[in-house]
């Protein structure tokens, strides 16, 4: 027993030696397996959360399918086009700072016209407008209809609209209306100034209007045709001619071009043609012809206008008015600086200028500053020369903040 | 041998895949009714439907312009790409259009891209935008000068 122990006790410890080294020299093999087993965790409750959320976005997926209008309501056509009339309703104004050299005029606030616009789409194919004015200017505050229209749109060329508008005159008259936000100056040019504002033009027109495109590949040519009672000049008359004063009709034609080679360019005229009775006077052919090449983009315009005014006296002879404007402006950001000229040579004799006392010839210079400090409202400040024959002349200032909403 | 150039061709195509697809995404793609029968339109055609300068297909048939509500960007490419206008020059230049009889109303918008493209799906004559990765074939995708979105030299981009 002792020979056997003495022969054990030495392999025992070789053994135990043998086994200890062993263990110490696998001791970094078993870390790397629990480090691959920590990481393999990882992954699998990565997966885990990762498969988690998958049937989470299943799930929405799944209801969706199934109740498609519950989960996302979708607006149907009934929303958009088919709950007729489409009311919309808007507001311009303006209040104005005015200084004149004039002799008798005094330093001024004036209250600008309130203008409501109403618009409303009847059906797919019409369409009503009422273009008001609560004017401050006449001692009292006086409610106008500007523009009253019923409108029906055949087609893209033809479209139908029967009230009153504003004649398609030129550019000008057509383009900005009452109201001055959407217009750069702070006045209209004076050839297209109201008739209750001394203009010499028929501005508006009771009748029957149709304009459409003309089939004319890229010059993309456009035409106006309208049919109205034409102004009444008579003395004392009221500036908006609710009936005909005799059995002839106004005529007028107008045609622009907006070619697509040179988006923002409109060039383009018109020609307006009426018989004028006014009381106690011969009959007066009158004639409008208007010339224009405008050239507007975002941050640039540039409108240039000419207008022939002919009223041919019965046993008479035929008095010439023309009028000239250029007017260019550039957007600086919120700033927009802005010069206008205006030539008018008026026909000295002419007897419906001379009913609206509007005998002169002048020559006008305008400068000006526009900043539109924020959405919908605007401010001017301007500067405007007026040259009457060749001495007098008159300098006004003025400030306007104007606004719709 | 072969495997690692089946895998590297796995690969091209997946990345090429995987760009093209981020090229939709960035596109702004215009979706139309298919009643429209529209298919390639121009830039400047395009333009002027979606200013209601013109409001009928070469066919007749009568378009509904709907756009996406303000803060999408959708509809700053749309006012970039198709208006060239901010969000004040678009809403003063449907109000002065309104103002002069030249259209009767504007634009209607509606919240989402997946709303304007249901409603598009589902209205004869519609028109809209979507960005190119979010059209299906519920609506058509009309083709800008002849390019779709995701092709090279698409012009409406998404930012």
């Amino acid at each position: 027993m002792k020979a056997t122990t003495r022969h054990l006790l030495p392999r025992a410890l070789l053994l135990t030696g043998i086994l200890a080294l062993n263990v110490r020299a696998q001791t970094p093999d078993l870390t790397a397996i629990v480090e691959q087993l920590n990481a393999l965790r990882a992954e699998v409750g990565a997966v885990k959360a990762e498969n988690a959320a998958l049937r989470e976005q299943l799930g929405h997926v799944e209801q969706k399918v199934a109740h498609p209008v519950a989960a996302a309501p979708v607006p149907t056509v009934t929303d958009v086009r088919d709950r007729y009339p489409q009311i919309e309703f808007h507001l311009l104004g303006d209040i104005t700072y005015n200084r004149s050299n004039e002799t008798g005029a005094h330093n001024t606030f004036a209250l600008g016209d309130l203008d409501p616009v109403v618009t409303a789409k009847l059906t797919d194919h019409s369409s009503a407008l009422g273009d008001f004015v609560i004017a401050a200017n006449h001692g009292d505050f006086a409610f106008e209809t500007e523009r009253l229209l019923l409108q029906y749109k055949v087609n893209d060329s033809l479209n139908v609209s029967v009230g009153r508008f504003h004649t398609m005159i030129g550019y000008y008259n057509n383009t900005y209306h009452n109201g001055t936000y959407f217009q750069t100056t702070v006045d209209r040019p004076a050839i297209y100034d109201f008739e209750d504002n001394g203009g010499i033009l028929p501005i508006h027109s009771n009748g029957v209007s149709v304009d459409g495109d003309i089939p004319s590949g890229s010059l993309r040519l456009h035409y106006v045709a309208e049919v109205a009672n034409g102004r009444d000049y008579s003395p004392g008359a009221a500036p908006f001619a609710i009936e005909d004063t005799n059995g002839q009709k106004a005529f007028n034609l107008a045609l622009f071009a907006r070619p697509e080679a040179l988006p923002g360019l409109q060039v383009g005229g018109s020609v307006y043609r009426d018989a004028v009775s006014p009381d106690g006077l011969a009959r007066v052919n009158q004639t409008v012809f208007s010339a224009y090449a405008v050239y507007k983009n975002r941050s640039f315009e540039w409108l240039n206008e000419f207008v022939a005014l002919r009223d041919a006296v019965r046993d008479d002879r035929t008095y010439s008015t023309d009028d000239f404007y250029t007017q260019v402006s550039r957007k600086f950001g919120a700033f927009r600086p802005y010069l206008r000229l205006e030539w008018r040579s008026t026909a000295a004799g002419d007897p419906l200028i001379a009913l609206l006392d509007q005998h002169d010839t002048f020559r006008t210079q305008t400068v000006g500053l526009r900043y539109d400090f924020t959405p919908m409202m605007g401010l001017k400040a301007e500067m405007e020369r007026n040259i009457f024959g060749h001495s007098a002349s008159v300098t006004a200032s003025t400030m306007q903040l104007t606004f719709r909403y | 041998m072969k495997a690692k150039f089946f895998l590297a061709l796995l690969a091209f195509a997946g990345l090429t895949g995987l760009a093209a697809a981020q090229d939709k995404a960035a596109d702004l793609a215009i979706i139309a009714n298919k009643s429209t029968k529209l298919d390639n339109v121009s830039t400047a055609d395009l333009k002027r439907y979606f200013k209601a300068e013109k409001t009928k297909t070469p066919d007749g048939t009568k378009l509904v312009v709907v756009a996406c509500d303000q803060g999408t960007p959708e509809r700053a490419a749309a006012l970039a790409g198709l208006y060239a206008m901010n969000e004040a020059e678009y809403s003063d230049y449907f109000v002065e259009a309104t103002f002069t009889g030249a259209v009767a109303a504007a634009p209607k918008s509606l919240a989402s891209a997946a709303a304007v493209k249901a409603f598009v799906a589902s209205t004869p004559g519609a028109l809209g935008y979507v960005k190119g990765s979010e059209t299906d074939d519920s609506v058509q995708v009309l083709k800008i000068d002849g390019k779709l979105p995701g092709e090279a030299g698409y012009k409406l981009k998404v930012k």
